[in-house]
């Protein structure tokens, strides 16, 4: 054994644009900004475009229409107009735009995104979305006329794969990993922020911890952009990475800047129960190529999700399967964590692993789908809410500190809004490059982290915890308290019990060596610190939300209060302590047709 | 396995800046339902408070970066489920940095020295493009590779040679999703030869262990030797040509016929050898037609590479 580590080896790098994490959002920021010729560097976790949310994510939305054409149909219509620019009031928005607002503001939203955000996202996609990664050789699934193939081939349904349905993740972010390594951005991996340089207010970099070698990287940058992603491993089902915290979050949040939403996060009602390390979605939608979707049925056989609600986009939204699955639990028919199913018995021919992923992994985990239902579970999912940003360039409340992509505030992100979002922030730091210089790191910030890592270094081989036995206790204690419903009495406890876990098992934590080399039991320890920040953010997050809303459902508040609670639910730290206040959103377009209070489970958004 | 019962996990663990020489630690799990290797090691992570070195991120097959050996073999420890005995180690082919977690810089070198990007030189004509999937199948075949590695640790070549001589079944698989690619207008050939496919034994351990059933020898392997074969563009094109175009001509390898393509006329300087060959009767001066002679060249025909 060697001695007790003193000091930590430091290297001081220096950009233009720094990027934290490595999917969606963070690679194409790193492509886009090495293209405008400015010198960055992309840090990531874990290995770029390997981990994170965006590898999970498994279909992409929306497109140009006549994508679902036949090679012979699309040469006969020489081209489909675009839709218009961004209305100016309600009057000159299009049926068309309205559909989408409806659809996204309402139901994806439920009405607490800004809805210019979502026209010019929108808009910005269907030109560049699909071109980019197509240009790039990311293969959308076709069938035999060269029409892109959808759910069912029809127009009205607008999902697509990279070439299965539930493999686009994969596809997409191993381009975009070797796209990044081509660029100029110089990439560090497996390296973990620790947290972000400030000075008089602004961000001007970050300090990190390089996993492999337990060097410090002080690396000061014109531009921030926290790319960190949005959900995170604090509860016992995730469909997070295992090294997701929310590190973004409690970042930004340390730094000062304004979090808005916490509590608006998703939840996935559908997913394998067993084993527990692996989440399959069993999607409710119908199968690629098909028109018939699995039943989802709980304990006593009954649907959980009728047939009529896959009407919409021919997809049960995600936050009324949350709505149907809250009500069997009273009912005593399902619980969160198993107790209802999804059957594919009666569309066994419908189930091609050519087309379905989960097909496979069905197949590889012994079930046989012929004769069996498949038993599911309540799974963390992704979250609306984020890191404060203006909506035009993506910079945080703090200068120089920017969140495109789902570590944001900005509601639901897929693929197409990080890369938007990615584009918004680079432009503006770049601006932002121009007029300044590279900045001076402050040394005492550097001093105090570096102490704050080496009190984590320590071994005490009879006594103590390990940090993972605690993060083990904290996942339980979220899934409880937070997955699906909201409980004052129970969230108060839990916020109780994390004091105590901080108070009473964090100073008594060891590890099981001293090692700088990849040493796993002090990334936890590490990662404790931000598990615990986030969860209490998010749990205090919802006591203050006195409503019930989209996936949010609290049991002592079970109405929509449109009056009320049309509000980004916001929080930032002020004088060492979570301060919380909220400021209303702006309709500018469409807006819920009910007023006042009304029934959370009579509402569709 | 039945709920209830133990699952003993011999844990390979080392630290090459501490450790004076590698241990297995035992633990015992209890089985749950439909655990996989990933459940029993996230057990004495999680449970047990083991501190273990490994990269654990997506659980479901997606990331392809939980490649260990277990009990010999490579395999992913979010896929293949649980075994009552297993002993878990680091994957072969890989530089080690500690306990079972390895390095790999040198295999994404390798993927990247490749390049594993499409190569337009026609200007993109915009979404959709015109391509149907019959003119993808090929390259379909090869999309679902996820970088994971367990084929190249399972490489006997780059085992023997190192993956400096050759690159591996991996980053042949990322080459050939675009070699063969319609879209694809990349000058590939050279890269082909010049990063020792031709070192590969055919011994199909990297179609048997691919995690996401991709025929690795099959569809990537085979068709860019013969692409390089095709082009003449490897030294031992003739060799390959010559085995072939015996068989189309006599639906079996004529050894005599053989030589003579391939050596020519210095094919007389092994006289001796080409003498006991015969006496021991491997070399028969004249050979018929395999009777199954136009099923073979048609099997021939439907193989040669199309792209």
């Amino acid at each position: 054994m060697r001695d007790t580590v003193k000091s930590l080896e430091k290297e001081y790098l220096q950009c233009d644009v720094l990027v934290i994490g490595g999917g969606m959002a963070g690679c194409y920021a790193g492509i886009c900004a090495a293209e405008k010729g400015l010198k960055t560097i992309l840090i990531s976790k874990s290995l770029v475009g390997k981990s994170g949310c965006s590898r999970h994510a498994t279909n992409v939305a929306g497109g140009p229409p006549h994508m679902y054409l036949s090679i012979e149909e699309r040469r006969k219509l020489a081209s489909m107009a675009v839709k218009a620019g961004t209305p100016q009031s309600k009057k000159e928005m299009t049926a068309e735009q309205k559909e989408y607002l409806n659809r996204t503001a309402a139901y994806y939203g439920h009405y607490l995104v800004d809805q210019d955000y979502l026209l010019d996202g929108n808009k910005w996609a269907e030109q560049n979305f699909f071109s980019y990664l197509e240009s790039r050789g990311l293969y959308f699934r076709r069938i035999s006329d060269g029409r892109v193939l959808s759910n069912t081939g029809s127009a009205h349904s607008k999902v697509t794969w990279a070439p299965r349905q539930g493999q686009t993740g994969p596809q997409l972010m191993d381009l975009l990993r070797h796209e990044v390594i081509a660029s100029e951005t110089k990439v560090i991996e497996e390296c973990m922020a620790i947290s972000l340089l400030t000075k008089n207010g602004e961000v001007h970099g970050t300090i990190a911890l390089d996993m492999r070698k337990g060097k410090l990287f002080i690396i000061t940058a014109k531009a921030t952009l926290l790319c960190a992603g949005h959900s995170a491993n604090t509860a016992t089902r995730t469909t997070a990475t295992r090294e997701m915290y929310g590190d973004g979050w409690w970042l930004a949040y340390k730094a000062g800047a304004e979090l808005a939403n916490l509590e608006m996060h998703y939840i996935h009602c559908v997913d394998t129960k067993d084993p527990i390390t692996m989440n399959q979605h069993c999607y409710p939608n119908p199968n690629p190529n098909t028109d018939k979707s699995p039943h989802i049925v709980d304990s006593e056989g009954e649907f959980i999700f009728t047939p009529d609600m896959f009407k919409q986009g021919q997809t049960v939204m995600y936050h009324l399967q949350v709505k149907r699955v809250i009500q069997k639990i009273f009912e005593g028919k399902a619980k969160p964590d198993g107790g209802y199913y999804s059957s594919y018995r009666h569309m066994i021919n419908e189930t091609d692993a050519e087309y379905l992923r989960a097909k496979r992994v069905f197949d590889k985990l012994g079930y046989n789908i012929a004769i069996e239902p498949i038993e599911n579970a309540l799974c963390w999912e992704m979250c609306e809410g984020g890191v404060r940003c203006d909506l035009k360039t993506m910079q945080s409340s703090l200068p120089g500190l920017y969140a495109p992509g789902s570590t944001g505030a900005h509601g639901l992100s897929a693929f197409q809004r990080c890369m938007y979002d990615a584009t918004l922030a680079v432009d503006h730091a770049m601006k932002r490059c121009l007029e300044m210089r590279i900045p001076s790191s402050d040394s005492s910030q550097v001093v105090s982290e570096e102490a704050r890592l080496l009190g984590y270094l320590k071994t005490e081989p009879k006594n103590g915890y390990r940090p993972s036995i605690i993060q083990t206790r904290i996942r339980k204690i979220i899934y409880e308290t937070l997955v699906p419903i909201k409980r004052e009495k129970k969230m108060k406890e839990s916020l109780e019990e994390l004091k105590k876990i901080k108070d009473e098992l964090v100073p008594k934590m060891s590890l099981e060596s001293t090692s700088l080399n990849f040493n796993t039991g002090w990334m936890n320890a590490i990662d404790l610190d931000t598990m615990i920040g986030v969860s209490e953010l998010q749990i205090l997050g919802s006591l203050e939300r006195k409503e019930s809303r989209g996936p949010f459902f609290r049991e002592d508040y079970p109405y929509v209060d449109n009056e009320n609670w049309i509000v980004s639910n916001i929080v930032k730290i002020v004088d060492g302590a979570p301060k919380f206040y909220q400021e209303p959103v702006e309709l500018k377009y469409v807006e819920p047709d009910e007023k006042g209070k009304v029934d959370y489970f009579k509402v569709a958004y | 396995m039945e709920l209830g019962e133990m699952v003993e996990v011999k844990l390979f663990r080392f630290d090459p800046t501490i450790d004076q020489q590698p241990r297995y630690e035992t633990y015992k799990v209890p089985y749950q339902s439909k655990m996989r290797i990933l459940g029993a090691l996230r057990y004495i992570a999680d449970e047990l408070g083991v501190e273990f070195a490994f990269r654990d991120y997506c659980g479901i097959n997606r990331c392809g970066c939980c490649g260990v050996k277990v009990n010999g073999v490579p395999m992913l420890a979010c896929w293949e489920p649980a075994q009552p005995k297993m002993v878990i180690e680091p994957l072969d082919n890989f530089k080690h940095i500690k306990d079972i977690l390895v390095d790999r810089d040198e295999f994404d070198a390798m993927i990247e020295r490749l390049n594993p990007r499409l190569v337009r030189r026609k200007v993109y004509p915009g979404f959709p493009e015109e391509i149907t999937h019959e003119e993808m199948l090929s390259t379909f075949k090869l999309l679902d590779c996820i970088e994971c590695g367990l084929c190249t640790s399972a490489c006997p070549a780059v085992r023997e040679v190192g993956l400096e001589v050759f690159s591996g079944p991996a980053a042949y698989v990322k080459l050939a999703m675009r070699a063969l690619d319609p879209r694809d207008e990349g000058e590939r050939t050279r890269t082909i030869v010049d990063n020792g496919v031709f070192h590969c034994v055919s011994c199909l351990n990297c179609t048997e262990v691919c995690p996401q059933g991709i025929d690795v020898f099959q569809d990537a392997i085979e068709p860019m030797k013969r692409i390089a074969v095709s082009q003449k563009a490897y030294k031992g094109h003739q060799a390959f040509n010559a085995v072939k175009e015996t068989i189309k001509e006599y639906g079996d390898v004529n050894p005599l016929v053989l030589i003579k393509k391939v050596r020519g006329i210095w094919a007389i300087k092994d006289l001796g050898l080409a003498v006991k060959l015969g006496l021991k009767g491997k070399l028969t001066i004249s050979q018929s037609a395999n009777p199954g002679l136009s099923e073979i060249n048609r099997t021939i025909e439907a193989t040669e590479v199309k792209k």
